[in-house]
């Protein structure tokens, strides 16, 4: 009875009903509204096949792997408060996230230990849409998306473990940009790609700011945005792949 | 407007639960339509979507508190170390470049695989066995991707498990210790 | 559409049709112009990177019959190694990834961690994906007696350092 009271309190007064416009969503209507008329809803359709909502179906790696890129987002972003990309500065920067800072070690292992459950996760959703036959008429461009979404978060992962500037980081900038510079034509392309990689000729602070721009500006903007026509796509492709109906 | 008409100006797409509702002068727009397999987002999808959240922060905080990030010795540009191992999911492409000249295992492979994957819906065309995990119509499909992610897994695990010292050829039970 | 029209749309060029091209032509020049400053922006034109001409220390450095490795500029000093009895200056940037080979003084050989190459006394390739031998630096003795090492000159193997 109390806890109905103190729901009463904090529901039907002006400011509550400014933000929810509807009442609990017990209704058809009401249960729509929610949706609708929620920026971050709304991306969901009011209603669903029942077959989205199988467990045993889609088995939710998709959702996980969005999941995870939020959670790298929010960490990553704490994280910045603290890192400096330099080649002095940096390794300092991780001893001190590690040993100095409080939580620091808990962010930084949410933060790598996330990155790499969204390499494996978005994998296996490709290989869940693919068994099922996902990709098929009309969802062939979201594949398309997918696919660049899977690349993408390989990229994000490559620049992140470059950023601590230990041994593991500074050997794969090194093998990576000689990588890139065997793009044939060799003296041209490769040369001039190696270049832009490096910003310079070796491996040092010139790489290290650009690796860190692309990790966390220029990589994340793109993906979310590709996360976005992700989603839009399966709206507009009419939901989640499934039977044929008879 | 009659029947005929509608479905020139307003063709039906089968695969939407949902869309532009038809021009009708009966009553009510769901008259003649069978039973609804569909259930409001509220609260079917969105609660189970939370629990899913709910899982992996808890999952991942568990794994965090338990299990420290990696982090070697500070960059030594003079000392290479042995192995020098990629995280595990780029060991896959580290393996290709020790077999032939970089371009082809570093960068040609890897390209070729990403176009054969975007452009695969445009020459799997048929409409078979959609929506059934391991379709029996899709059966040389699904094959054909085994055997990619097969490939793929395969190459990550012989470069996680059995490359040791000089990127040469160990059991994981005899693999030298680093250093 | 009449054949009227379709004649049109073929052969008259319309004042509007002129003003739509130009139109077109200017905001799409305009964006690849942008384009291509934004691609040579990313090519710096000063670099503060070590100089490739540097000193090593004197000859007397390096005992004879012996290979050092000199971790800050990246080589290996050879000196009286497969009968030459001189001093020679290698790179130690592999030519596969640009990892560090390490010298093996029982085989006589240089092999890398990284992926597996070998080269043999005279820098070349004799196992594994590296796909060019490693090179050899011109070097000379400068009049305070050191050696200088100039990292982008390549040499023979045979060419060395009289001591």
């Amino acid at each position: 009875m109390k806890m109905n009271r103190l729901w009463e309190l904090l529901t039907n007064n002006r400011f509550y009903k400014s933000i929810f416009r509807h009442g609990y969503p017990d209704d058809e209507i009401k249960r729509s509204e929610v949706v609708t008329g929620n920026l971050f809803l709304h991306i969901q359709p009011v209603k669903v096949h029942k077959n989205t909502i199988r467990t045993g179906y889609t088995l939710g790696l998709g959702l996980i792997s969005f999941y995870l890129f939020i959670i790298l987002t929010v960490t990553g972003v704490l994280l910045m408060f603290y890192y400096i990309p330099s080649i002095e500065r940096a390794y300092n920067d991780m001893k001190d996230l590690e040993f100095a800072v409080s939580f620091g070690i808990i962010f930084r292992n949410l933060h790598r230990w996330g990155a790499h459950g969204m390499v494996a996760f978005v994998f296996l959703h490709m290989c869940r849409v693919f068994f099922t036959g996902g990709y098929k008429s009309p969802r062939e461009f979201n594949w398309g998306i997918g696919v660049i979404l899977l690349i993408l978060t390989l990229f994000l992962s490559l620049t992140g473990y470059l950023l601590p500037w230990d041994q593991l980081a500074f050997w794969a900038i090194t093998i990576v940009a000689n990588l890139i510079g065997t793009t044939p034509p060799e003296k041209i392309m490769g040369a001039s790609l190696r270049q832009v990689v490096l910003g310079g000729t070796i491996v040092g602070q010139n790489a290290l700011i650009r690796f860190y721009v692309m990790h966390v500006v220029v990589l994340p903007l793109v993906a979310a945005a590709l996360i976005g026509v992700h989603f839009w796509r399966i709206r507009k492709d009419g939901g989640i792949s499934r039977p044929a109906e008879e | 407007m009659d029947k005929k008409e509608e479905t020139v100006i307003f063709p039906k797409n089968p695969n939407k639960t949902y869309g532009l509702m038809e021009l009708t002068k009966t009553k009510s727009f769901q008259i003649e339509k069978g039973p609804d397999n569909t259930v409001t987002s509220w609260p079917h999808l969105l609660f189970r979507e939370l629990i899913l959240f709910m899982g992996v922060f808890i999952a991942l905080m568990i794994i965090s508190m338990v299990f420290n990030a990696p982090l070697e010795e500070q960059a030594n540009p003079s000392n290479t170390p042995n192995p020098a191992k990629a995280p595990w999911y780029f060991l896959g492409l580290q393996e290709m470049l020790a077999w032939a000249h970089p371009f082809w295992g570093g960068i040609f492979v890897p390209t070729v695989v990403t176009i054969i994957l975007i452009l695969t819906p445009y020459f799997d065309t048929s409409q078979k066995g959609v929506g059934v995990w391991f379709a029996p119509e899709r059966r040389i499909a699904n094959l054909l991707f085994t055997i990619f992610i097969v490939l793929a897994v395969g190459l990550i695990v012989v470069g996680e498990f059995f490359r040791g010292p000089n990127w040469q050829i160990f059991w994981p039970w005899n693999m030298p210790s680093p250093h | 559409m009449s054949e009227k029209d379709v004649k049109e749309t073929k052969s008259e060029i319309t004042r509007r049709k002129f003003f739509l091209f130009f139109g077109w032509f200017g905001i799409l020049s305009s964006l690849a112009g942008s384009a291509l400053g934004s691609v040579r922006f990313m090519f710096p034109n000063v670099l503060y990177e070590p100089p490739t001409t540097f000193k090593i220390g004197k000859p007397a450095d390096y005992p004879p019959n012996s290979v050092t490795f000199v971790q800050d500029q990246k080589l290996f000093v050879v000196r009286g190694k497969d009968g030459i009895e001189g001093i020679r200056i290698i790179s130690s940037v592999c030519t596969h990834m640009g990892c560090t080979p390490k010298w093996v003084e029982a085989k006589n050989q240089w092999e890398c961690p990284c992926h597996g190459s070998v080269f043999n006394l005279k820098g070349e390739v004799t196992a594994g994906p590296a796909p060019k031998p490693l090179p050899w630096y011109k070097a000379v003795i400068a009049s305070d007696g050191k050696i200088i090492v100039n990292s982008k000159d390549y040499v023979k193997s045979d060419y060395q350092i009289k001591v």
